[in-house]
């Protein structure tokens, strides 16, 4: 029964540890081996230059935040996938994401961002990329918006590649 | 708190819900990360419907928690470290076996067969093997140990045993189920805008687990459900595609977008985090994937 307790006690004062520990704390490797370091310089999430709320975003700041967004997607198509696991997910796609959630929580937060998030996801979805499954994630939230905003979905008529459409028919819907 | 409390009291004694056994090459704080995860996905409120033609793909005629778990269980048995060492803990049982694999199945034993087409093959299973893959400059995010070594055994007609959270286990199928952590896990597999510790970023590390024990499906030449090579996009030229409809991707994929559906406490940023992963994942089908007989095989030691 001591035995018990003892783990128990344990238990509770590594709790501790780990509640107060912020996430990052866990067991990292050097992260990233110093031939990568010109590469990933490119890569790293940068902190944002516009606010993550966009209760104070105005127009010029989303337009920003579309630059910025291109910018990764090209960073992430010409980055090589030798620098990463290739079986996993790209390291080049998660500043990527970061960026698409942000124009995400922008365009729910500010109604009148949407034709401006309407036109950035048509330009993302049909722009000259090898990088399907990000512009399939643009086609997706093309159609999502044109449809909530009441706007003439014309995502179908778009010219894209039968792979981005192929991806799109693989994900879920968008929520709201 | 108290989920933390159950999760840390849970690695005392090392277990969890799908029954995985860490080796002590896996740091505390990792196991603590993966155990929560299991919580996790325990806790997941699967949605009804959606995309339920998925669920075939892990042999559930629908999604549910207890499916989920045990298709893990039955495939994945042990996580090992990075630090794990092979030339510690890999032994030889037998030399000179000519391999004549048979299949689980409860229709009986069948035969094998075992030609590899050029086109297909992993080249991670490959050259992982009994090398030493810490030198590598690839941040490997999982790996699917056992399977790995058996192919190697394979072909060089051996059969190792390895030891591992105190065992020593004959590695006489892919389904052995030893699954080892790489730096990329935690490094290189989170949306930076979420917690690690959150559902999102669990959803994330779960779906590399369901990956992985996907590798222990498979027979004759597709033992290990390897990749296949990328014909165009980002990863051409790579093995990173897949040519199986119930492959590695297709199963990550699958239990991601029931995340996806089931996170009611995902923010917008998150779940068009998970979709880009989805995405991502859904870009690595081949056009002319294939569903492909999942049943593993098995050498007799």
């Amino acid at each position: 029964m001591k035995y018990f307790y003892l783990a128990a006690f344990c238990g509770v004062f590594l709790a501790l540890i780990f509640e107060f520990v912020p996430g990052p704390a866990v067991s990292r490797r050097s992260p990233i081996s110093p031939q990568f370091a010109e590469t990933t310089e490119h890569l790293e999430v940068t902190a944002p230059t516009v606010p993550v709320h966009s209760d104070d975003m105005d127009h010029s700041q989303f337009s920003a935040l579309e630059t910025d967004a291109f910018e990764k997607i090209e960073r992430a198509e010409h980055a090589d996938p030798a620098l990463n696991d290739p079986e996993g997910p790209p390291r080049t796609l998660f500043p990527v994401t970061a960026v698409l959630g942000r124009i995400a929580v922008a365009l729910r937060e500010n109604p009148a961002l949407v034709p401006e998030g309407i036109a950035f996801y048509r330009r993302c979805a049909t722009q000259d990329s090898d990088l399907f499954s990000v512009r399939a994630v643009c086609l997706r939230d093309l159609k999502y918006w044109e449809n909530r905003s009441g706007a003439a979905d014309d995502s179908d008529s778009l010219n894209v590649p039968p792979d981005v459409s192929r991806i799109v028919g693989l994900l879920p819907a968008a929520r709201d | 708190m108290w989920k933390w409390i159950a999760v840390v009291l849970g690695c005392v004694g090392c277990s969890n819900q799908v029954g995985i056994a860490y080796d002590s090459s896996v740091p505390p704080d990792q196991q603590a990360y993966l155990q929560n995860d299991l919580v996790q996905l325990n806790s997941l409120s699967l949605p009804s419907n959606p995309n339920s033609g998925d669920s075939a793909l892990l042999d559930m005629s629908s999604f549910s928690v207890s499916g989920l778990n045990s298709y893990i269980s039955a495939r994945t048995k042990y996580i090992i470290g990075e630090n794990f060492d092979t030339n510690d803990n890999v032994g030889t049982i037998a030399n000179g076996i000519s391999y004549t694999p048979t299949l689980f199945s409860e229709l009986g034993f069948a035969s094998v067969q075992n030609t590899i087409p050029n086109n297909r093959r992993s080249a991670k299973l490959s050259d992982a093997g009994l090398s030493d893959s810490s030198s590598s400059s690839v941040e490997t995010v999982m790996l699917n140990y056992g399977a790995s070594i058996y192919l190697t055994g394979k072909q060089n007609s051996v059969i190792y045993s390895i030891q591992v959270a105190g065992n020593t286990i004959t590695d006489n199928t892919p389904r052995v189920g030893i699954v080892q952590i790489g730096p990329g896990l935690f490094d290189n597999n989170e949306l930076s805008n979420s917690p690690p510790n959150s559902l999102a970023n669990s959803c994330l590390r779960l779906q590399t687990l369901f990956h992985e024990s996907t590798h222990t499906n498979g027979n004759g030449a597709n033992a290990g459900f390897p990749h296949a090579m990328c014909n165009s996009g980002p990863y051409s030229g790579y093995y990173a595609c897949e040519g199986n409809l119930n492959g590695p991707y297709a199963i990550g994929r699958a239990f991601l977008t029931q995340c996806y559906y089931a996170c009611s406490t995902c923010s917008p940023d998150e779940l068009e985090g998970i979709t880009t992963y989805l995405a991502d994942l859904a870009s690595r089908m081949l056009p002319g994937a294939q569903w492909s007989d999942d049943r593993p095989e098995m050498e007799s030691p």
